[in-house]
């Protein structure tokens, strides 16, 4: 445990976290404490909100995050200063979008940070919009969630009683579809129209909500920010990787004793966050950034650092830190169906290959899976998988291609097995015990306006 | 100045004229949409490739110079390439 | 007044033919939608015939006009071609077939750029089309002069079953999607309106009183011209108000009546005589020619000039004196047994 600084925050003891210098608690510095810490917790905790105006050039919180190599924390890991730095350069007053929708439903790191430590992703947002000349924040919340909105409402409030300077906040509760916690769903819904990908030829950065340069981020990338405006890129950089610098929240579940959202310094081990995880012993492989993600085998990755550029050997990626282990009792591929079904009716329907081809796919996997398949699927399958990426508005078909491909690769052996009739032991074990991957009931997303 | 085939394919409801003009620039899959390369097209197939434009119930597709970059998909579900 | 002319004809020719080039071209379009592709058939041919034969259509749609408005058996002028409701032939029927042509145009014309205009633009204009069909099938019905024919009404059917089982076709395969409603109560409210529109309109005996056709082309012979007592000196023009009188109808031939009726007003003192002579029709008369004297009372007639207008109880002349001064009147006209009361009306410059 590192010693206070003053103004920094202390290192908070997390019990069976892991805690070390390596991995500080940043973002969970607060965290010990139930319910969402108040501002007067998070003013004692992190100390003032900087005025980056007060230290005279505008494009100083952009320089600062760039130079403290903040990538996105929203899974696509997009350079988060360069993005700074683009909508700042348009003319006119701009728009910042607060993402919390948490689309992947393995993934619980937004909500728990919003829920707890919803003044660090407020200051993070209010600052972004100084550095942009935005005049507004519109937070997007999942609808699914109701306490959620208000939670944050509050945490407002409080702020503006406190009299917190910074840009007027909106909280918004939008349809919690898949597809809906991508960038031009929300540009498209807060411009009302429905929660779907747009395929157009707008950038948000250059024209989004109300025609303006748009500022999209997660709410983990403002947290970071929040933090990098009082500490510094150096500070930054002190935990993780040289190429890929600082924490990043990972959600991990599945066959794990101690299931739930770690923060940790990028490029940590896959073994080690496994490890404080309390993984099972029989854990043989996982899914790595979610059902955007990828299957390996756990003696694929185990040894290989949590950060894109580490994972990029074995096709993988971190996504928005999504780990979910997998028991040797389970079939990765019936689990890979039922996750395929769900993706399939999660398409927005817009364009033909993405509603046409993942819902042939899942039917494709899902008779792999049941055990009993005809001898043609692994031969439509191939070809299927060939045709789906890049042929939609949004990569939703890209993201199940690749995921079907990889459950392929990663369970050879159960697909060895299931071509000749023989349903893996997971299957038959499978049936007797639950379903590992979180799947929402369908419906339960609401409308898409 | 090389021009190529952009179909937008949410506007895209798979009529398969565009395929049926240009099989040497279209396939179409099992669900009768279309699938373009993306190269430069050939000189002799612009008119073609044009008439495809115009011809489009839906107008779903577009020649692009090849100045103009790829269409923004946002980089949230960009995942690695 | 002349016989009908050849481009009369022409007129009625090239309407049928725009007529069925449109049928053929909304059936193309509906139906093309449907992913109907063959070898020897790709959706190819149904998109480029769907665009040619609307552009004959189009040029058919222009002939229609031209023969129309150059032809002077009936007064309609080129205004009426663009401007509904101009017209004084069957005023309804005609402009229905102004608007349906006002509506093609804008299908055309957007069509044609497209590609400038995007595609929600044109596709909201492009449902117009929808609209205009029938439209065009109506103002045919109503405007027709032979729309009572065996071989038209034929075809008229034969028009009407082919977009309806086309529209029917489309919508047992479309999922659901806004406008779905309206097509279907659309596809089975036009059959059965024009339907009903046939039945009571052409087919009934006095269709073409009704649909408005100028009092003067009703039988189709010459109304003679009237003639003009020259007075010694310039008469004062009639002036309006309500006049009395007495009617007498005498049948002066097999089919032909005569209804006279001698009125006097009483301020100023003028005295009316309204002569109508047509084919007896339910106890009034179509009628075929008629003409109105207004005088001072004990004078000679001054004013005096055809009937222009015949509909119910109003009558509308157009008078000239002897100087050329010309007035026209409109008279309101009730008889009940042999009493005749009713309004006169005068306005100066007669068109």
């Amino acid at each position: 445990m590192t010693a206070p600084h003053p103004g920094r925050p202390r290192a908070a003891s997390t019990g069976g976290h892991g805690r070390s210098a390596a991995n500080p608690a940043r973002l969970t510095a607060g965290w010990r404490h139930p319910g969402p810490a108040s501002l007067r917790e998070h003013l004692d905790i992190y100390g003032p909100l900087p005025r980056v105006s007060g230290r005279g050039r505008a494009g100083f919180l952009a320089d600062a995050v760039g130079e403290a190599g903040l990538t996105g924390r929203g899974g696509a890991g997009f350079p988060t200063g360069t993005k700074l730095r683009a909508v700042a350069a348009r003319r006119g007053p701009a728009v910042v979008v607060a993402n919390g929708m948490e689309g992947e439903p393995a993934s619980a790191k937004d909500h728990a940070l919003l829920t707890r430590s919803p003044h660090l992703v407020l200051d993070g947002a209010v600052l972004a919009a100084e550095a942009v000349r935005a005049d507004v924040v519109h937070v997007c919340l999942p609808r699914t969630k109701p306490g959620l909105a208000e939670q944050v409402r509050d945490a407002i409030a409080d702020r503006e009683r406190s009299g917190v300077p910074g840009a007027p906040v909106e909280v918004h509760d939008l349809p919690h579809h898949y597809v809906s916690s991508e960038e031009t769903s929300l540009v498209r819904w807060l411009n009302g129209g429905d929660a779907r990908p747009s395929g157009g030829l707008g950038r948000p950065f250059e024209r989004g909500v109300r025609r303006r340069p748009t500022l999209i981020d997660n709410v983990e990338t403002l947290a970071h920010i929040a933090l990098i405006a009082r500490y510094g890129p150096a500070w930054f950089r002190q935990a993780g990787l040289p190429d890929a610098p600082g924490t990043m929240l990972a959600t991990v579940s599945g066959a794990v004793a101690s299931p739930g959202v770690y923060e940790i310094a990028v490029g940590t081990p896959v073994a080690d966050l496994l490890g404080w995880s309390r993984a099972r012993p029989d854990v043989s492989a996982v899914l790595i950034g979610g059902y955007f993600g990828t299957w390996h085998a756990l003696r694929d990755v185990a040894g290989l650092p949590l950060a894109a550029g580490g994972l990029r050997p074995v096709g993988a990626s971190p996504g928005a830190g999504v780990v979910v282990a997998l028991p040797e009792g389970a079939c990765g591929l019936a689990e890979t169906a039922r996750v395929l079904a769900y993706l399939a009716g999660q398409s927005a329907g817009q364009c033909g290959p993405c509603a046409f081809g993942l819902p042939a796919i899942a039917e494709d996997f899902a008779e792999l899976a049941s055990g009993r398949p005809g001898g043609t699927v692994l031969e439509r399958l191939d070809r299927r998988l060939g045709v789906l990426p890049g042929r939609g508005a949004c990569r939703h078909p890209d993201g199940a291609a690749r995921l079907a491909a990889s459950a392929l690769t990663a369970f050879a052996a159960d697909v060895h097995l299931h071509a000749r009739h023989r349903p893996c032991l997971a299957a038959r074990r499978g049936q007797a015990g639950g379903d590992v991957l979180p799947i929402p009931r369908p419906g339960a997303e609401g409308e898409w306006e | 100045m090389t021009s190529r085939l952009h179909i937008d394919m949410a506007a895209c409801s798979g009529h398969g004229l565009c395929a049926d003009l240009l099989p040497e620039l279209v396939a179409t899959d099992e669900w009768g949409f279309p699938i373009v390369s993306g190269d430069a097209i050939a000189p002799s197939l612009l008119p073609l490739a044009r008439r495809a434009v115009r011809t489009c119930p839906t107008l779903a597709l577009r020649l692009l110079t090849a100045e103009e970059p790829e269409p923004y998909r946002a980089h949230r579900k960009a995942g690695h390439r | 007044m002349t016989a009908p002319s050849p481009l009369w004809y022409a007129t009625r020719a090239t309407g049928v033919m725009a007529l069925l080039l449109l049928t053929a071209v909304v059936v193309l379009g509906v139906v093309g939608v449907a992913r109907i592709d063959s070898p020897r058939w790709p959706r190819l041919f149904t998109a480029d015939l769907h665009r040619n034969l609307s552009l004959l259509a189009v040029a058919f749609v222009g002939a229609h006009v031209l023969t129309t408005v150059l032809d002077t058996y009936a007064p309609i002028g080129w205004i009426s071609a663009i401007v509904p409701f101009t017209s004084p032939y069957r005023t309804l029927w005609l402009s229905l077939g102004t608007i349906a042509c006002d509506l093609l145009l804008a299908v055309v014309v957007t069509s044609l750029l497209r590609v400038r205009l995007g595609y929600r633009t044109w596709r909201s204009v492009h449902w117009l089309g929808y609209a205009s069909w029938p439209v065009a099938l109506w103002h045919g019905i109503g405007t027709g002069t032979d729309s009572k024919l065996p071989w038209l009404l034929a075809i008229d059917a034969a028009c009407v079953a082919a977009v309806t089982a086309a529209v029917g076709w489309r919508l047992t395969m479309a999922q659901r999607r806004p406008g779905r409603l309206t097509a279907a109560l659309a596809c089975a409210g036009v059959p059965l309106a024009t339907a009903a529109f046939v039945a009571v309109g052409p087919l009934q005996p006095g269709w073409a009183r009704r649909a408005g056709t100028p009092v003067t082309l009703l039988a189709g012979t010459a109304a003679a011209a009237p003639a003009v007592t020259a007075p010694a000196a310039a008469p004062v023009p009639p002036a309006g108000g309500s006049f009395t009188g007495h009617a007498a109808r005498a049948s002066d031939g097999p089919g032909q009546v005569t209804i006279t009726v001698t009125a006097q007003t009483l301020t100023p003192a003028q005295s009316l005589v309204i002569t109508l002579r047509g084919a007896p029709d339910d106890g009034g008369l179509t009628m075929s020619s008629g003409t109105v004297s207004i005088g001072a009372a004990g004078a000679a007639a001054g004013y005096t000039g055809p009937v222009v207008l015949l509909r119910g109880h109003h009558l509308v002349a157009d008078l000239r004196a002897a100087g050329g001064s010309a007035v026209r009147a409109r008279i309101t006209l009730v008889i009940r047994g042999a009493a005749a009361t009713g309004v006169l009306s005068v306005s100066g410059g007669a068109r």
